[in-house]
């Protein structure tokens, strides 16, 4: 069913909407979910507390892209979940992918300086638009998406040390970026 | 949190945020790697291991890698391999025998598989109990093969299961966009490495260490007179792909291999995942490309498909792309 379909379907407040949504990206809302939440039972409660945001959220709003737009909010979700449960344990999911990010932070600086949550996201736009495609894509594959190296490397026809290599001068790359923008997080 | 947690936190909150534009991509391959394609569900040693453990057993399979053919076209068509297709498996496996001990963990190169530009080589590791319902991958590995005629290649290695003695297997798979040898002849030098074995808990997302270590081969393969190529020439054939959609595909100097089939096509035209490409046996039986790949030229896309199990072509009588039947032969 197409996408404009479905959100007709959310608008008519059929519940069928939320059948239609499951059948066409609940595929890719689990894949995102369980990347961070590491757990299946978490990852299938988070998309269903995803489909209820998006019944209570359509209408009014009407996103041109709905699986990108599902995404986001099973992502936001799923890390405000893992961060909750982190408090009580350390587990996997996000865990690691969190670790090699913690590698872009640069030192303690000015704390005036620290960037507001929009700020940082403009600042990661300009860093990514100047980044060839292959090296976004892989980039957002591991610290948008939370996919595996091992995964990637499946996907990509590639050894995961090839891909660790990779994402690791990113990385580099990314902190001199903040480095030189004189900001930290 | 400490405070390293926290700024990483930060970090990837504000990542949720970036522009919608780099997101519609992640699942693109490089202009490189554009039509480069496993199809998940014809990876053959995936699908054999699973549908045995679905019924709560270990794949298990017997003797070299031509008993593990027969195993897996079993699997796949539900029929005993025909003569002419034992003889050309026969002929395709090499018996390589090597062995390598490191950390009490035995890998063994047992045998290979040499095709037109494809390869497949079997693998055996002792002294790591294998469980059920894990999978085990090595956590680094290369393969090199020198030789033969350059070009772009793609490598995996998948375990597949047990033999009956409880040694695990291993199933190495090279494939390239240009042939190995030439006209079948010559040889090539293969280079295998393996680094530290884990496994993972079908589910879960942790890896542990089961053996740490490298384990190295170099060996050579020779080119089989039994392969051989089928020209087909320019084809035009209706596609209704779930991804893609309907589309008309031209391809143009088709030619079939034992081991797969070439073909090249224009830019502006959408090419289809290998699974639409069929060879259909003369007893009905039917084999489909498990992954392709290609590369631009600068004028046209040259693309390589590769069946999920060497096919022999004198028991082909039709090609089946998408919805169009060709006859062969």
């Amino acid at each position: 069913m197409e996408d404009r379909e479905i959100i007709d379907l959310y608008f008519r407040r059929d519940q069928a909407a939320v059948r239609e949504t499951d059948v066409k990206y609940g595929a890719l809302c689990r894949r995102v979910a369980m990347n961070i939440l590491a757990l299946a039972a978490d990852a299938e409660e988070c998309v269903n507390d995803t489909y209820l945001r998006v019944w209570n959220t359509i209408p009014p709003e009407r996103p041109e892209r709905l699986g990108m737009w599902l995404c986001r909010v099973a992502r936001n979700l799923a890390f405000d979940r893992w961060r909750r449960d982190h408090r009580q344990k350390r587990r996997g999911g996000v865990e690691p992918v969190l670790e090699e990010l913690a590698e872009c932070v640069p030192g303690p600086s000015d704390p005036q300086r620290e960037l507001e949550g929009r700020e940082l996201t403009e600042l990661l736009d300009r860093w990514l638009a100047e980044l060839p495609s292959e090296d976004r894509r892989l980039f957002l594959r591991r610290y948008w998406r939370g996919d595996s190296v091992r995964d990637i490397a499946r996907d990509l026809g590639r050894t995961p040390n090839s891909i660790t290599k990779q994402l690791s001068r990113l990385r580099g790359a990314l902190r001199e970026h903040l480095e030189r923008e004189g900001y930290t997080v | 949190m400490n405070g390293s947690e926290n700024s990483a936190a930060r970090l990837f909150e504000g990542l949720g945020g970036v522009r919608e534009e780099f997101l519609l991509d992640l699942d693109e391959k490089s202009p490189r790697h554009r039509v480069t394609r496993r199809f998940a569900v014809a990876l053959l040693a995936a699908a054999l291991a699973l549908a045995l453990l679905a019924f709560g057993a270990a794949a298990v399979h017997g003797g070299d890698l031509g008993d593990w053919y027969a195993d897996a076209w079993r699997f796949l068509t539900g029929r005993e391999m025909g003569e002419g297709q034992r003889a050309l498996v026969q002929s395709l496996s090499q018996e390589i025998g090597l062995s390598q001990t490191v950390n009490g963990v035995t890998v063994t190169v047992d045998s290979a598989a040499a095709g037109d530009d494809a390869l497949a080589v079997l693998l055996r590791v002792r002294g790591v109990r294998a469980r059920g319902r894990r999978d085990y991958a090595f956590d680094g590995s290369s393969l090199d093969v020198t030789g033969g005629a350059s070009g772009m290649t793609a490598f995996g290695v998948r375990y597949v299961g047990t033999d009956e003695e409880g040694a695990m297997l291993f199933l190495v798979d090279h494939s390239g966009g240009a042939p190995l040898f030439d006209d079948g002849r010559g040889s090539v030098q293969v280079s295998l490495t393996l680094r530290n074995l884990e496994s993972r808990k079908y589910g879960s997302h942790k890896d542990k260490t089961e053996a740490e270590g490298v384990w190295s081969f170099t060996f050579t393969l020779t080119g089989s007179e039994a392969f051989r190529t089928l020209e087909v020439g320019d084809v035009e054939a209706a596609i209704d792909d779930v991804a893609d959609g309907k589309f008309t595909f031209s391809a143009r100097d088709l030619t079939l291999t034992s081991t797969g089939l070439r073909y090249t096509f224009a830019r502006d035209q959408e090419n289809p995942s290998p699974d639409q490409f069929t060879a259909i046996l003369s007893d009905g039986a039917e084999i489909c490309c498990s992954e392709s790949m290609g590369i631009w030229d600068g004028e046209r896309f040259t693309c390589s498909a590769h069946w999920q199990i060497p096919v022999d072509l004198d028991d082909v009588v039709s090609l089946k792309i998408g919805e169009t039947v060709i006859p062969i032969g």
